[in-house]
């Protein structure tokens, strides 16, 4: 029932962006807008959901693009290099790449490097709109607790009053170093992450949903948050159930801008580790470029 | 023409055996250094030393450094593994080579890290090497013709607030492919250089040499100044306040012209010198330090700027804030 009324909130959410392809490309689709009110029954929608949100290993890890589900783009020019656009007609403006450190008590030493974290953002002069990338990669180390880091979920801030699409663009093929990506399985408009439900219920629900500040949900709820963007995926140096994907596939937040350099916020990403393996709750605060003018909340 | 005077100061420098005419590493007070104004430089307190002054910051075709010119902060070690001052001695279980740095997954560049110490456990002399990976298919504008590799105009290093007065300087090896190092500064952000559009070896109109320490300077946190990406040099002339680097002691920044393939000014340099900053230490290990290694591309021509942040060994117990 509930899919159902998600799936209905999905076909008013495409044929959008079908209205709006005229403008960039309606054959690199694979953006999915995020309604800054949610969607009928949830501030999230569904991915890629065929390895159950990285618990089992995917049927066919190096599949072809047509297999990885909705929000994919498939682009020969993101095969070559990630740090091309995902839509035409926008342009390289930046790229900041950054290491992760863990604080103590989490890690043994403060001021190890635990992850790379890469924002790019790119610009289209024409419909003054940016394309906010995310990447993540992370690093051989180990917390204090003997673990390695996992990271469930990436929230990004600084969209509020802003139209919001995403997207995410898969490797095809394996780094010779760093194996292949991880898909994304789902992203929402909300500042709550929810944990991976065993049960099976994959798309939180709007109902009974903590408040709209709260970071890690504790039932399967999230409520709508205009200025964030959560993207959960599953990354790990190595994952404690079995199936290790160490670096994200290209994230992607299409939103407008009118000036086109963008500003640093300090926590505007929020890296989280919800427990899908029986780990303590995490999040790690970095800094991360927001459309300039845009807020980040302390909350 | 640039091919052929790499050839010739190679030769100049296997030619010279001694270390005795190498002009040494240069003090970077924290109090900064008083420049006069002059073209494309106005007076003040400045961060900054200039380095190897031919060349026009890579626009143009630069002279390697030798042990009789062109020698300003250059050391003439007989390897990366000899410590460029004596009296010290490399830390070789710090010896960090070819550590691979990454942005969105895909390898950018490799650094070579070599530490040395006095006796007296005092002070320390932080070696970093960088080569851009040749093999990346990073494109910063799909529009243009071939490819657009990431150019590097800036490396700057971090973790010496507890040295008053620190020294820097570099090493070009022989026979590789390096750049040299333009200037360096004691300073956390990098100032945009471009050349004249009409004679690769000016500066353009606005442009300074040496950044002054106000009296406007950018906020402490700022990565690059300038006048931003821009579709052809020397189109925008920078502001005053656009050339501007304030004296952050924790940093040490040095201007070069690195890129993994042929930029738009024609330069192929690929690798990085070694590139050194002497300051204070203890008896302790070096300790890796996330975020204390900047790359910039700070756009010498139509690039867009890009900063890449990594770990790199650092003083134990210092830290990369601005």
């Amino acid at each position: 029932m509930k899919i159902s009324c998600y799936l209905f909130g999905l076909v008013l959410c495409m044929h959008h962006l079908s209205a709006s392809a005229d403008v960039t490309n309606a054959s690199q689709s694979g953006f999915v807008n995020l309604p800054a009110t949610g969607n009928t029954n949830s501030a999230y929608v569904l991915c890629d959901t065929s390895t159950n949100f990285g618990l089992s290993e995917k049927n066919a890890s190096n599949s072809n693009q047509s297999s990885v589900g909705q929000c994919a783009v498939s682009d020969d020019k993101l095969a070559d290099s990630p740090m091309n656009a995902p839509l035409d007609g926008f342009t390289l403006v930046g790229i900041i790449s950054r290491g992760v450190p863990i604080p103590e008590p989490y890690a043994a030493a403060g001021g190890e490097e635990f992850a790379t974290l890469t924002d790019t953002v790119w610009h289209n002069n024409d419909t003054k709109e940016c394309i906010f990338g995310t990447h993540i990669l992370m690093k051989d180390q180990t917390l204090a607790n003997g673990k390695r880091w996992e990271i469930n979920d990436i929230t990004r801030g600084g969209f509020s009053g802003r139209p919001v699409a995403i997207a995410y663009f898969m490797k095809p093929k394996p780094n010779k170093d760093y194996g292949m990506p991880e898909a994304l399985f789902r992203a929402g408009r909300t500042y709550t992450s929810v944990p991976y439900d065993k049960t099976g219920l994959s798309l939180p629900a709007l109902q009974g949903a903590p408040a709209t500040t709260k970071a890690i949900s504790k039932n399967q709820s999230a409520a709508v948050n205009d200025n964030w963007v959560d993207f959960t995926t599953d990354i790990s140096f190595d994952d404690a159930d079995g199936v290790t994907r160490k670096m994200t596939s290209m994230l992607y937040i299409k939103t407008t801008c009118d000036q086109r350099q963008p500003e640093e916020k300090d926590g505007a990403i929020r890296l989280r580790t919800t427990g899908g393996n029986g780990q303590e709750w995490l999040e790690i605060d970095v800094p991360g470029l927001v459309p300039f003018g845009a807020t980040i909340e302390k909350y | 023409m640039k091919s052929q005077l790499l050839k010739l100061a190679v030769i100049a420098v296997l030619g010279t055996s001694s270390q005795a005419f190498a002009t040494g590493l240069v003090s970077l007070p924290a109090a900064g250094l008083s420049v006069s104004a002059g073209t494309n430089q106005p007076a003040g307190t400045t961060a900054w030393v200039t380095c190897n002054a031919t060349g026009n910051y890579g626009a143009g075709s630069s002279t390697a450094p030798t042990t009789s010119a062109n020698n300003d902060c250059a050391v003439f070690p007989a390897n990366i593994n000899t410590s460029p001052v004596s009296g010290f001695s490399r830390i070789t279980l710090s010896d960090l080579t070819s550590v691979a740095i990454t942005a969105n997954g895909e390898n950018i560049a490799y650094m070579t890290s070599r530490t040395f110490r006095n006796t007296a456990n005092t002070e320390c002399i932080y070696g970093k090497q960088i080569s851009m990976d040749t093999s990346t298919t990073f494109d910063y504008n799909n529009s243009l013709a071939g490819q657009q590799y990431l150019e590097v105009n800036d490396f700057a290093f971090g973790g010496f607030s507890a040295t008053t007065d620190v020294s820097a300087g570099y090493y070009y090896r022989p026979g590789v492919s390096d750049s040299s190092v333009y200037r360096v500064g004691r300073a956390f952000t990098s100032v945009q250089m471009q050349a004249d559009p009409f004679d690769e070896t000016l500066v353009a109109s606005g442009f300074v040499h040496r950044p002054i320490n106000g009296p406007s300077v950018p906020a402490s946190g700022t990565e690059i100044n300038g006048v931003g990406q821009t579709a052809s040099p020397g189109a925008t002339a920078p502001t005053a306040a656009q050339q501007t680097s304030e004296i952050r002691t924790n940093w040490v920044d040095f201007t070069v012209d690195v890129t993994g393939g042929v930029d738009e000014d024609g330069g192929t340099e690929q690798d990085a010198p070694m590139m050194y900053v002497r300051a204070a230490c203890t008896s302790t290990a070096p300790a890796s330090l996330a975020n204390s290694v900047r790359i910039r591309q700070t756009g010498q021509e139509s690039q867009p700027w890009v900063t890449i942040l990594a770990s790199g060994l650092a003083r134990s117990g210092a830290n990369a804030n601005f």
